[in-house]
C-alpha cells in the first residue's frame, strides 16, 4: 500500500465510526495532534489540582471538605488516565513531564487564574467543570479509542464534579447577602476566563478542520461555547445572579443568548504563559517534583535491590 | 449508659476525633505536592479516610452529648482541642509524614482491635467499620517506611531524623489524662492505655529494625495533657476555621 | 531531563463475582508491591471491584486486528508475551467488545508465546478487521490476596459523599424556577 492509499484507507475507517488502537497504521501527523491534546489535557488535569486544593484547608464543613478532597483526587486519576492514553502513542511520561515543568507544554489557561474565595470552588464547578463536560461529552466520541475511553471514564466523574459546584452555587446565592456577594464576585472573575476555554474562533483556529476529517473534534469550538451560554445563563438568572457581559441578550429568533466579544488579547497573553498564576503554578510543580527526587530515587533503589520477580 | 461514663466516653471520643481530623487535615496538604503524581492519589485517600473516622466518631460523639459535628469542628478554640501534639505539627518532608502516618496508623490497628472488645456497643460497630480501612492504610504507610529507611542512604538519614523527632510525641497517644477514667476500663467500655503501649511498642521497634531504622534513646518525658498545643495548633484552626467562621449561621 | 516516572505495570480489574476480568489502564510503580496499591488508588475510587491484578507492561501483547492480519509495521516495539517456554502455560486473551468497549477476558489458552496466544483465540473466535486484542502469560500476573479483597475494595463503596443523589441540583434549579 502506497502512503496515499494507507490515508485513504485510515479515513475511511474513522468515516465508518472505527476506534483507532494504539499500533494500528496512522499519520504521523494524526499521531503528533493526539499527543499534543491529549498531553495538554493530562497537564491541564495536574496543574488544576492546585487553585482547588489550596480551599481544602479552609472548606467550611466536613462534608465539603471531604467532597474537595475527593474531587481534587479524582483530578489526579484524570492525569493519570490522560498520560496513560498519550504514552499508547509513543511519548513516555518523563518526557511530557520534563515539557510541562519546562514550560513548553500548554495546559488549560484557565487555571492560571487565582481562587481568591470559597465561592471560586462552586463556581469553578459549575461552570469550568461544567465547560469542560461539553468538550469532553464531544472527546468520548473521539476516533483514538485509548483517548476515548480515557474521556468516557473521565465524563462520568466531571458530571459528579459540574453537581457538586452547583450545588454550593445555590446554596450560596440562596443563603446570606454576603455568601450572594461572594458567590457573584465569583462569577464576574471566572465567567470569562470559562468561555475562552473553547478556545479562539473557529475562523481562527488552524487545527480544527483537521481535527474534524479525522474524528478528533466533531464540533466546533464557538457552536460548543453557544451551547454553554445558553445553558448557564438561564439557571444563573433564575437565581439572582449576573453574568457580567453589559452586551449580552437574548435573541429570539435563534433562541440564542448572544454574547459580547472575548478580550482576545487576554486570551492570547495568558495562553503564552503571561496571565496571573502561570509563572506561579509552573513554580509549585516544579518545586514538587523537586523535592520529590530523593524519594523517587530511594524507592527505585529499594526496587532495583530487591528485585521483584515474584511470580505466581 | 450512666451519665458520668458517658461524659469521660465524650472526653476520649473527642480526643480521637481531633486526631483523626488534625491528621487528615495536614495529610490534604500534600494533595498537589506529592512526589509522584500516584501519590497525590494515594495520599489523598489516606486523608479521606482519616476525615471519614473522624466523622464516624463525631456521629458517635454527637449522640452521646448531643453536640453538632460542624460546631465541634469550626467554632472550638485552640485551647478547646484534645489532639495530641504529634498530629499538630507541620507536614515536614515526605519523611516526616509517613513516618508520623506509621507511628498513629500502628496505634489505631491496636487501638482498633481493642475496641472491638468494648462492652458498649456502638464503639465496638464503629471500630468494625473502620479497621477494614486501617490495614490496608498499614500496608501503604508499611510499604513506604520500608522504602525510605532501605532506599538510599539520603532517604535513611531523612527518615531516621523523622524518627528522632517523633518518637517523644508518639507516647502522648498512651496517656490516659484523667485518674476518673478507670472505670471506663473497669466496665470495660474503653481499653486500658498502658497494655496497648507494649503492644504498640514492641511492633514499632520490630518494623524499625526491619526498615534500618532506630528508635533513640529519649529520657521518660513528663506527660504532656491533650489540653496543651504547641504554637502550631492555632494557625491551623484559623485556616481551618476561617471560611465557615465568616458567618456561623450561614449555610454551605 | 527529568528522573524516572517509575516503570509501567498494566492493571486489570474484575468488578463483580459474575464479572470477566477487564483491562482498566495503567500505573506507574517502581515494583509489585506498589503497583497493586496504586492501581487500586487509581482505579478502584467508585466502581465495585472484588479482584486487582498487575502486569509489568512489557509483559502484555497489544495487538489490533488489522497487525494480526496483515503481520505489517509495528509501531510498537515488538513485545513478547511474557516468559517464553518450549512448554505451553496458560495465557489469558483479552478481546474488545464493540468499538466502545474496554477489553475483555475472553477466554484461557495454553500457548508457548503471547503471539501463539493470540492466534490460537483467534481461530475459536473469529477476528473483527477493527479489533483489539491483548495477551498475558498467567504467571506473569500478580493479583491481591484474597484476604486483602475486603480492606482494599469495600471502603470505596461506603464513601457516600461520591454519590449522585447527595446534590439534587436538579430538584433545587426546579424549585428555584418556579418561584414567583
Amino acid at each position: 500500500m502506497t502512503e496515499q492509499e494507507r490515508l485513504l484507507a485510515f479515513e475511511a475507517r474513522i468515516a465508518r465510526g472505527e476506534k483507532i488502537e494504539p499500533g494500528d497504521w496512522m499519520p504521523d501527523r494524526y499521531r503528533q495532534q493526539l499527543i499534543r491534546m491529549i498531553s495538554q489535557h493530562a497537564h491541564s488535569e495536574v496543574v488544576g489540582m492546585l487553585p482547588e486544593g489550596k480551599w481544602i484547608p479552609n472548606a467550611p464543613t466536613l462534608r465539603r471538605k471531604l467532597v474537595l478532597l475527593a474531587k481534587v483526587q479524582d483530578e489526579a486519576g484524570h492525569g493519570q488516565y490522560l498520560y496513560h492514553a498519550a504514552e499508547t502513542l509513543g511519548v513516555s511520561r518523563e518526557q511530557m513531564l520534563d515539557e510541562l515543568l519546562g514550560g513548553r507544554a500548554k495546559y488549560s489557561s484557565v487555571f492560571n487564574y487565582p481562587t481568591l474565595s470559597w465561592a471560586d470552588i462552586g463556581v469553578i464547578g459549575w461552570l469550568v467543570d461544567g465547560a469542560a463536560i461539553l468538550n469532553q461529552t464531544m472527546l468520548a466520541r473521539c476516533s483514538y479509542g485509548p483517548y476515548s475511553r480515557a474521556m468516557i471514564r473521565i465524563c462520568a466523574e466531571e458530571t459528579f464534579h459540574k453537581k457538586q459546584g452547583q450545588d454550593m452555587v445555590i446554596r450560596m446565592a440562596r443563603g446570606t447577602p454576603a455568601q450572594k456577594d461572594m458567590v457573584q464576585d465569583a462569577i464576574d472573575r471566572w465567567w470569562w476566563p470559562t468561555l475562552m476555554m473553547f478556545g479562539p474562533h473557529d475562523s481562527d483556529s488552524k487545527n480544527t478542520p483537521e481535527l474534524v476529517r479525522w474524528g478528533v473534534k466533531t464540533k466546533g469550538n464557538d457552536e460548543l461555547r453557544q451551547d454553554f451560554v445558553n445553558e448557564l445563563v438561564p439557571d444563573l438568572h433564575s437565581l439572582g445572579l449576573s453574568v457580567p457581559d453589559p452586551q449580552l441578550r437574548y435573541d429570539t429568533e435563534s433562541g440564542n443568548w448572544v454574547s459580547g466579544e472575548i478580550d482576545w488579547e487576554e486570551f492570547w497573553r495568558v495562553v503564552k504563559g503571561d496571565g496571573p498564576c502561570n509563572a506561579e503554578r509552573l513554580r509549585t510543580r516544579r518545586e514538587a517534583h523537586e523535592e520529590g527526587r530523593w524519594v523517587r530515587e530511594a524507592v527505585e533503589a529499594y526496587a532495583k535491590r530487591n528485585d521483584q520477580v515474584v511470580r505466581r | 449508659m450512666n451519665p458520668q461514663w458517658e461524659e469521660l466516653l465524650a472526653e476520649k471520643l473527642q480526643g480521637m476525633v481531633d486526631d483523626e481530623l488534625i491528621l487528615g487535615h495536614r495529610d490534604s496538604e500534600w494533595t498537589g505536592h506529592a512526589p509522584i503524581l500516584e501519590e497525590d492519589i494515594a495520599f489523598a485517600n489516606i486523608a479521606q479516610d482519616e476525615m471519614g473516622h473522624a466523622v464516624m466518631w463525631l456521629e458517635l460523639l454527637g449522640q452521646l452529648s448531643g453536640r453538632d459535628p460542624d460546631r465541634l469542628v469550626f467554632f472550638r478554640d485552640a485551647g478547646d482541642y484534645r489532639n495530641i501534639q504529634m498530629v499538630e505539627l507541620p507536614k515536614g518532608d515526605w519523611a516526616f509524614s509517613m513516618v508520623r502516618q506509621y507511628l498513629f496508623d500502628a496505634w489505631e490497628t491496636v487501638h482498633l482491635g481493642a475496641l472491638l472488645k468494648s462492652s458498649f456497643q456502638p464503639l465496638r460497630q464503629a471500630a468494625q467499620k473502620i479497621i477494614k480501612e486501617e490495614s490496608y492504610h498499614r500496608r501503604h504507610t508499611e510499604a513506604w517506611m520500608r522504602r525510605l529507611g532501605l532506599g538510599t542512604e539520603e532517604s535513611h538519614a531523612r527518615s531516621q531524623q523523622a524518627v528522632n523527632q517523633l518518637w517523644p510525641y508518639a507516647f502522648q497517644l498512651f496517656e490516659s489524662g484523667d485518674r476518673r477514667d478507670r472505670i471506663l476500663v473497669e466496665e470495660g467500655i474503653f481499653p486500658d492505655q498502658m497494655g496497648l503501649k507494649e503492644n504498640w511498642r514492641g511492633q514499632v521497634i520490630a518494623f524499625f529494625a526491619n526498615c534500618g531504622l532506630e528508635i533513640p534513646k529519649s529520657r521518660p518525658e513528663a506527660p504532656i495533657d491533650r489540653r496543651e498545643h504547641t504554637e502550631h495548633l492555632a494557625p491551623l484552626l484559623s485556616e481551618l476555621q476561617k471560611v465557615a467562621r465568616l458567618d456561623p449561621l450561614a449555610a454551605w | 531531563m527529568t528522573d524516572t516516572q517509575w516503570r509501567r505495570f498494566e492493571v486489570f480489574v474484575q468488578t463483580s463475582e459474575e464479572a470477566q476480568l477487564e483491562y482498566a489502564g495503567s500505573v506507574h510503580a517502581a515494583d509489585f508491591e506498589i503497583a497493586l496499591m496504586n492501581g487500586r488508588d487509581v482505579f478502584v475510587r467508585r466502581p465495585r471491584c472484588r479482584r486487582l491484578f498487575v502486569v509489568p507492561s512489557e509483559d502484555v501483547l497489544f495487538r489490533t486486528s488489522e497487525e494480526l492480519l496483515s503481520n505489517g509495521d509495528r509501531h510498537q516495539p515488538d513485545l513478547h508475551g511474557g516468559p517464553g517456554d518450549e512448554l505451553p502455560s496458560p495465557y489469558l486473551v483479552f478481546s474488545k467488545a464493540g468499538h466502545r468497549g474496554p477489553l475483555k477476558c475472553a477466554g484461557q489458552v495454553e500457548a508457548t508465546s503471547g503471539p501463539q496466544a493470540l492466534e490460537i483465540a483467534i481461530e475459536r473466535l473469529g477476528i473483527d478487521r477493527s479489533g483489539f486484542w491483548a495477551a498475558v502469560a498467567e504467571n506473569a500476573m500478580i493479583g491481591n490476596e484474597f484476604a486483602d479483597a475486603e480492606s482494599m475494595f469495600t471502603p470505596a463503596e461506603a464513601k457516600s459523599y461520591r454519590l449522585h443523589s447527595d446534590f439534587p441540583v436538579n430538584k433545587l434549579m426546579r424549585e428555584q424556577k418556579e418561584k414567583p
